[in-house]
């Protein structure tokens, strides 16, 4: 016989578990009423951690949990953190064929006769004792520079937005693989009886399409799929009882439904039925579990000023930091906020300002607030989008004014947290921040990072689908682990 | 359980090869070749760029060749030497792969070459003949029909009895719910219980069969594989129009169409003699794979994506091959070459599609369907087209004595026929008039010195008679775009009434080479045609630009052509306008918009063709070539081709009477066509197709053409078959072909029994799983070939077998030796599918709606989702959720937006529809008892059945009994008992709060029913709710 396939190993042992397990141990009445207890919701303990298909990990991680601020649309590096100083005396030159060397061009551009070079109109002021250049924009960002680690030479091959955001994702272009989430979730399993192992939270509904497979499972069972919590109306669909039904209705319910299910079980014996069962019970704790997540009146009045303005206003970056960092602390392994609209094509400047007015304090105020309750150390903190931006002008061109078209070349990203070396930068691109000078960092490599910080090597992190022993880092392609930001 | 498959393959081939000996050979495809694949092949394998040492181990000669495999001598077989060594550097497989051999596996393989090395073809690949029935103990008593003798055999070599029958209530709602994916309807349950002859029960499946619903529930199925979905599915994801193919799928299952036509019609009808209209809406087949129009993108790169995804899916759904693998590198466990991959694609490679989708709905190419007031006239009108395309005749020898006799070129290259506004707006040319405002003469058009640019002030006017928006206007003119502005309005003759529409027309253009037109009729509904930024004009640049309305009053009537070549519009999604007159005032040209540049306008209150437009785009060519006057036969092909559309479309009298009859014809097409359904289809250019290997699959890189070729594994084409998707089909369909029938009869027993006889439906290849039963799946596709692919008669036979129809009772035996139930030692229970879920709740409760076919519905869906996924300006941004019946549709029906798909069914597994899929997962989590405890439609669905339940029945026992009936169960005493005392402790808590109970039955978009008690009405409710929400209602 081949292989067995890793889930399948892990679904017949959770199966034998659950039906010899617990009810050899005789899971009758009793026990299920007290391990399904009404109050246990947030208060349980965590017995029934469920395991992942690689159990601890291929070695000690260094992180538990990763918090992904993904700058949907491809924020400008040029404008954030790659200094190019000498482009200021180039304003409006050609971008020599020397440096742009025939390579392809979106359609978008591919036509201009000029591609004419738009030195950032910001002031990068240096910061720490790392002294790090970063944009005017990103102040908040900046007064922590000593705490993060910066890469400005990450790359991918994909020149659009719904190929590369897929690939960043997924580690491929075509639709159909699981994401950075799902894996942790199918390798890790659960640290919490309550909530999703992999949640999403989207906010600024505006600008580049998002697309729920960039939180999918692709070909791993569905359940490691991004629970995507809603800043409108449930947080998780359908998690609130019809109007009109209370909790104590729902547990009357519950209760002759679970009576009935159980007689169910008794007469056909179907392990599934048993299952159902928990699962109703899970229903229902997370009832109660989801709204006291989300329900931010518990935090003191100084938490919330860490955050800013908007952090009480549903569905913004602020409220949304505010969010992981809750999730953080009850055990949700990897969060990933999505904030669009970084895709400036035109009238860059002032596209910019709103964006970077939106993530930086919320940004800095995650890192200070994990920081300050321990948690920073065992949490990865990854910011950065799908690709990076152009050295020359889309459009029109003037001083304060420009826009730039996609870069895959090269753009930069940051990270922070437990096994990131504090004040580094990685990676240099040329003058004019259009190609890789020194140490070239796809973005297979970023993945590779995060599943090595949670003790996973991703070479050996596979799944056998369809004849191919799948990793989130490629079949075949390689990739490193980004060594030179770890501590 | 591992183990235990092992050890029952093991027994099963000791049958097939030799009979109970006591000593079983042993079998290759069981035992050697898992082994050989898993551990060796991805360096000894079929892939020959990635083979190491020269060796391949995946056919007998390569093993053989340098003596690796020594046929009956283990100890000189260096395949041998090396598994059992422990150096390092000798050691296979290398210590460093993580794949070594257990001490088992390596004996195994010692003693299969002491015994000879026998070797056999991969079983897939062998066509199937029908086996013997085998005749276990006991097969009398227990068989129904040929397919129990093969589950009867296994489970007893499993030490394993059958389950006896399911009760027959159990076992009707089973077969219904596999057969329609709808509970049994009453009657024909009424009419199965009043018969007791044991026919009955074959006769209540035939009575399922023949139902509609059956068609739309098999049709479901199929959908999933075909990757159907109402959106592009990338990027913008705007709405995409394909419907028909859906209805297409139902109404072939439902006229139980053999399945070869049925591959045939949707691989290629469009190129089946004398294609049927029918027939090329089948060809949508190939046309819902995902496609994007994202600005930026390279077509070169989609085209490929596209051929991919096509290959695979073709390979998945017929053929269960991962040929995916093959598009970077020769796959390296299937024999399948990167060559033979692209082989397969270039079948698909010769579209006629364009790679960017333009989202719009009708991406050509596609058929229209017109409403039926207009289905005469529209065939009268292709009809009216070939007769005024064939009289549109070239005469070279008219067109030589005309240019022989020094011709004048009039004002205009097209003539004067309907032109209303000219306006050279050059020095020295037409009425003079002065500049406006600020403007100034161009010195940089490429015709010389002509237009003018605008200043920051000063405007053009000219009178033009009245329009209606029913009528065609053709506006031509040479465009410089603005600096510094971002949008301009060029044209507009508009008028506005105190709180009234901007009712008009007016042609905008942008900066960045945006072009748009926009009419609005009296009422203030708009129409608009978009030329988006940087897709045909070139910024600061002049270019000629042609806007064209054929009064179709739709968006799709707006045509722009840029240098007379026609640009692809956007439009946000698809609307009209009525027959109205619009503005009475004069047409303004130009205006403060400093840089910009026209000239040449030409107004034509008529829809010109388009040669005329490349005739007016090329004026100056035509001006130069007058004036040079060189005999013909001096001049160029390109020349002569101008001279000869001018002379037709202006001078030649019969011609141009022609043209103008058939540009009344295309507008009048237009306006149905506006009006129609329409749906993609494929359609083949006139080339031979072919396609190019992709070094690494980089469409960068090209590496050698190749032309249409099917792997060499399998059989050739069939003789005689066109090397096209025609022959594909044929070549799909032969009986000897080892693996269609095959895998088409693994998925309608996977749709019965929940698993197939394969376990990996999608991969019959050397990586997939082993039948369970090798005999029994090849009787099955023997028999389906045979009985000329009948899907329905595999369906009536598998569902009259005793296996299926065992009940479902577990017990620790069974568990411990068939956990999932792969040998069928009891009949299928698996939780039912989302749609199936749905679908049942509707239906119990009355509320369903059992109407067939149509455009997708929206029913509820939580708010916000579409929104927070899509980018502004998608045309499936905004979720409006529909009223009535439309929410009450069957769940095939349901809109399918890829990029947010329906949440309550993606709980429940369903998939995006972005990639085939013949295989859906099945789980059971919290979310799902969300959604059917807490989703508005099923909350709706609980209150209409509760609302039966109460006016039906007037005693407590007598509604809990009957509600308990309806949604499926038996009616046990105990569940009846459960029932009422829930009811009774529901009942009071809504006694307490009257007004919970009020905002309870509520919920959904129905009225309640007002004679009815509402605190009973509430407490009904939860108890539908409640008995919705049974394991046993959940599962079949």
């Amino acid at each position: 016989m081949r292989n067995d396939h890793p889930f399948d190993r892990w679904v017949s042992l959770e199966t034998r578990r659950q039906f010899f397990g617990k009810t050899a141990k005789g899971l009758g009445s009793a026990a299920l009423t007290s391990l399904l207890s009404r109050t246990g919701s947030a208060a349980l303990p965590t017995p029934g951690q469920r395991g992942g298909a690689l159990g601890a990990g291929h070695f000690p991680a260094r992180v538990k949990r990763v918090i992904w601020l993904f700058m949907a649309g491809a924020p400008s590096q040029l404008d954030t953190f790659d200094y190019k100083p000498t482009m200021v005396d180039r304003f409006d030159t050609d971008l020599p064929e020397s440096i742009r060397r025939g390579q392809r061009l979106t359609t978008m551009t591919a036509s201009q006769a000029r591609f004419p070079i738009a030195p950032t109109m910001f002031q990068f002021p240096q910061h720490g004792e790392s002294g790090k250049r970063i944009s005017e924009l990103l102040p908040k960002t900046g007064s922590m520079a000593d705490d993060l680690a910066f890469v400005h030479t990450v790359w991918t091959e994909a020149i659009n937005h719904d190929p590369a955001i897929t690939y960043i994702q997924t580690g491929n272009q075509i639709p159909g693989k699981p994401t950075l989430g799902a894996w942790l979730s199918y390798g890790l399993g659960s640290m919490n009886e309550n909530l999703p192992e992999f949640v999403v939270l989207n906010c600024a509904p505006r600008g580049q399409a998002l697309y729920s497979r960039l939180w999918g499972s692709g070909f791993l069972p569905s359940r490691h799929a991004g629970v995507a919590f809603r800043a409108q109306g449930d947080p998780v669909l359908y998690l609130s009882n019809p109007r009109g039904v209370s909790s104590d209705a729902r547990r009357l319910m519950l209760d002759r439904l679970q009576t009935m299910n159980r007689r169910i079980y008794a007469e056909l014996q179907n392990p599934q039925t048993q299952a159902r069962i928990e699962q109703y019970e899970m229903a229902f704790r997370m009832q109660a579990s989801v709204p006291d997540l989300v329900e931010v009146g518990d935090e003191p009045q100084h938490v919330l000023d860490l955050y800013g303005k908007d952090v009480k206003k549903p569905g913004t970056f602020a409220a949304n930091c505010l969010l992981a960092r809750r999730m953080a602390e009850r055990g949700v392994r990897f969060v990933q906020i999505f904030h669009r609209g970084w895709d400036h094509h035109g009238d860059l400047p002032n596209n910019i300002r709103r964006q970077t007015g939106e993530v930086d304090q919320p940004s800095w105020a995650l890192v200070q607030d994990l920081k300050r309750r321990g948690l920073l150390d065992d949490t990865l903190i990854i910011w950065g989008g799908e690709f990076g931006r152009t050295i020359y002008s889309q459009g029109v061109l003037k001083r304060n004014n420009y826009g730039r078209d996609h870069h895959p070349k090269c753009y930069s990203m940051w990270f922070a947290g437990g096994g990131i070396k504090g004040g580094v930068t990685h990676g240099q691109t040329d003058e004019f921040g259009y190609n890789i000078v020194q140490d070239p960092v796809h973005v297979r490599d970023l993945n590779a990072t995060t599943l090595h910080l949670m003790g996973i090597d991703h070479r050996r992190f596979t799944v056998q689908h369809r004849g191919l022993d799948e990793r989130l880092t490629g079949v075949q392609e390689e990739a490193r682990v980004v060594r030179e930001i770890l501590s | 359980m591992r183990r235990l498959l092992l050890s029952t393959c093991y027994l099963w081939t000791g049958m097939t090869l030799s009979g109970w000996t006591a000593e079983p050979a042993i079998p290759f495809n069981e035992r050697i070749r898992p082994l050989l694949s898993a551990h060796c092949f991805s360096c000894h394998g079929p892939d020959a760029a990635s083979r190491k040492a020269g060796l391949r181990l995946d056919t007998r000669a390569g093993a053989l060749a340098g003596q690796a495999v020594v046929p009956g001598e283990p100890s000189q077989s260096e395949l041998i030497r090396r598994i059992n060594s422990s150096d390092p550097d000798v050691q296979m497989p290398p210590p460093t792969s993580g794949k070594a051999l257990t001490i088992a596996q390596r004996e195994l393989l010692t003693r299969w070459i002491a015994s000879g090395a026998q070797w056999q073809d991969h079983w897939s690949f062998i066509t199937p003949v029908r086996p013997v029935l085998p005749q276990p103990g006991g097969v009398s008593e227990w068989a129904r029909n040929p397919i129990d003798h093969f589950i009867l055999a296994q489970l007893s070599r499993l030490g394993l009895k059958p389950n006896p029958p399911a009760a027959l209530h159990h076992l009707a709602r089973r077969a219904a719910l596999d057969l329609t994916g709808l509970p049994a309807p009453p009657a024909l349950t009424r009419k199965l219980t009043a018969r007791t002859d044991p026919a009955a029960f074959a006769a209540y499946i035939d009575d399922l069969l023949s139902s509609p619903h059956a068609g739309e529930h098999r049709a479901r199925y199929w959908l999933d594989a075909a990757r159907y979905g109402d959106t592009h599915g990338m990027h913008v994801d705007n709405y995409r129009e394909i419907w028909p193919y859906r209805d297409w799928v139902v109404d072939a299952f439902n006229a139980n169409m053999p399945f070869d036509r049925f591959v045939r019609q949707q691989l290629a009808g469009d190129l089946l003699p004398g294609a049927t209209l029918q027939q090329r809406i089948a060809t949508g087949f190939n046309r819902c794979n995902i496609t994007t129009s994202e600005g930026g993108a390279i077509p070169a790169e989609l085209d490929v994506r596209y051929m991919v995804d096509r290959v695979e899916t073709t390979s998945t759904v017929f053929l269960g091959l991962t040929t995916g693998c093959a598009v970077c590198h020769d796959h390296k466990y299937d024999p399948i070459s990167q060559a033979e991959f692209y082989q397969l694609g270039a079948f698909f490679n010769n579209t006629t599609q364009p790679a960017m989708d333009g989202n719009q709905k009708d991406t050509p190419p596609v058929v229209a369907i017109p409403e039926s007031e207009h289905q005469d006239e529209w065939q009268e009108l292709q009809t009216r087209r070939k007769t005024l395309s064939t009289a549109l005749r070239h005469d070279a020898k008219e067109v030589e004595r005309w240019w022989a006799a020094a011709p004048e070129l009039p004002e205009h290259p097209v003539g004067k026929d309907g032109l209303a506004v000219w306006l050279p707006l050059t020095q020295n040319e037409g009425a003079a008039s002065p500049l406006p405002g600020s403007a100034q003469w161009a010195n940089d058009h490429p015709a010389g010195r002509r237009g003018i640019r605008f200043g920051d002030r000063g405007q053009l006017t000219s009178p033009l008679p009245l329009l209606k928006s029913d009528q065609p206007l053709t506006v031509s003119f040479w465009f410089r775009t603005p600096d510094t502005v971002l949008a301009t309005t060029l044209f507009s003759q508009q008028h506005k009434e105190k709180d009234g529409p901007e009712v008009g027309w007016k042609i905008s253009g942008g900066s960045q080479g945006a072009v748009t037109f926009e009419l609005t009729d009296a009422k203030g509904k708009k129409i608009r045609g978009n030329l988006p930024d940087n897709e045909a004009l070139t910024p600061r640049s002049w270019q000629h630009v042609c806007v064209r309305y054929s009064g179709g009053q739709a968006n799709s009537s707006i045509s722009i052509l840029v240098n007379g070549r026609a640009g692809n519009l956007r439009n946000a999604s698809e609307q009209h306008c009525s027959g109205t007159d619009l503005a009475a005032t004069e047409l303004k040209i130009g205006g403060p918009y400093p840089s910009a540049g026209l000239s040449d306008v030409r107004v034509f209150r008529r829809w010109l063709l388009d040669e005329e437009v490349r005739l007016l785009a090329d004026e100056h060519q035509l001006r130069e070539c007058f004036a040079r006057a060189a005999p013909w036969d001096q001049l160029s092909d390109t020349d002569r081709q101008r001279l000869k559309q001018h002379f037709h479309h202006v001078v030649d009298p019969d011609f141009r009477t022609a043209a103008r009859g058939l540009a009344q014809t295309e507008t009048r097409r237009d306006f149905i066509y506006a009006r129609s359904t329409t749906t993609l289809v494929m359609q083949e250019r006139p080339t031979v197709p072919r396609a190019e290997i992709l070094e690494r699959g980089d469409y960068t890189k090209p590496v050698a053409e190749v032309r249409p070729g099917v792997p060499t594994v399998l059989p050739p084409l069939p003789t005689g078959s066109p090397a096209n998707r025609l022959g594909l089909a044929d070549w799909l369909v032969h009986p000897d072909h080892p693996l269609t029938a095959r895998v088409t009869i693994n998925r309608l027993w996977q749709s019965l029994f929940g698993t197939g006889l394969v376990r990996t439906a999608e991969d019959f290849g050397v990586m997939g799983d082993a039948p369970t039963h090798p005999q029994l799946l090849d009787y099955l596709a023997v028999e389906f070939v045979e009985s000329g692919w009948d899907v329905k008669h595999m369906l009536r036979m598998m569902v009259n077998s005793a296996a299926y129809q065992q009940s479902s009772l577990t017990t620790p035996a069974k568990l411990a030796q068939d956990p999932q139930n792969r040998f069928l030692s009891r009949g299928p229970r698996m939780r039912l599918d989302a749609e199936v879920l749905r679908d049942q709740a509707l239906a119990v409760s009355g509320l369903l709606s059992l109407n067939l076919g149509g455009p997708s519905v929206r029913p509820y869906q939580p708010a916000g989702l579409w929104k927070v996924v899509a980018i502004t300006g998608s045309n499936t941004r905004e979720f409006k959720q529909d009223q009535g019946e439309a929410l009450y549709r069957r769940s095939l029906y349901t809109f399918w937006k890829r990029t947010s798909p329906p949440p309550s069914m993606a709980a429940f597994n369903a998939p995006t529809r972005e990639q085939c899929t013949v295989r859906r997962e099945r789980t059971n989590t919290p979310l799902q008892a969300l959604v059917l405890m807490n989703d508005p439609q099923f909350v709706e669905a609980a209150r209409h059945l509760a609302q039966r339940a109460l006016t039906q029945h007037q005693d407590a026992t007598a509604r809990a009994t009957w509600m308990l009936h309806e949604v499926g169960c038996r009616g046990d005493q105990p569940d009846v008992e459960d029932t009422l005392a829930a009811a009774m402790e529901l009942g009071a808590l809504f006694q307490t709060d009257p007004a919970a109970a009020e905002s309870l039955i509520a919920t959904g978009s129905s009225k309640p029913n007002a004679e009815i008690n509402l605190i009973e009405l509430a407490t009904w409710t939860m108890i539908a709710n409640l008995l919705l929400n049974r394991d046993d209602i959940i599962n079949k």
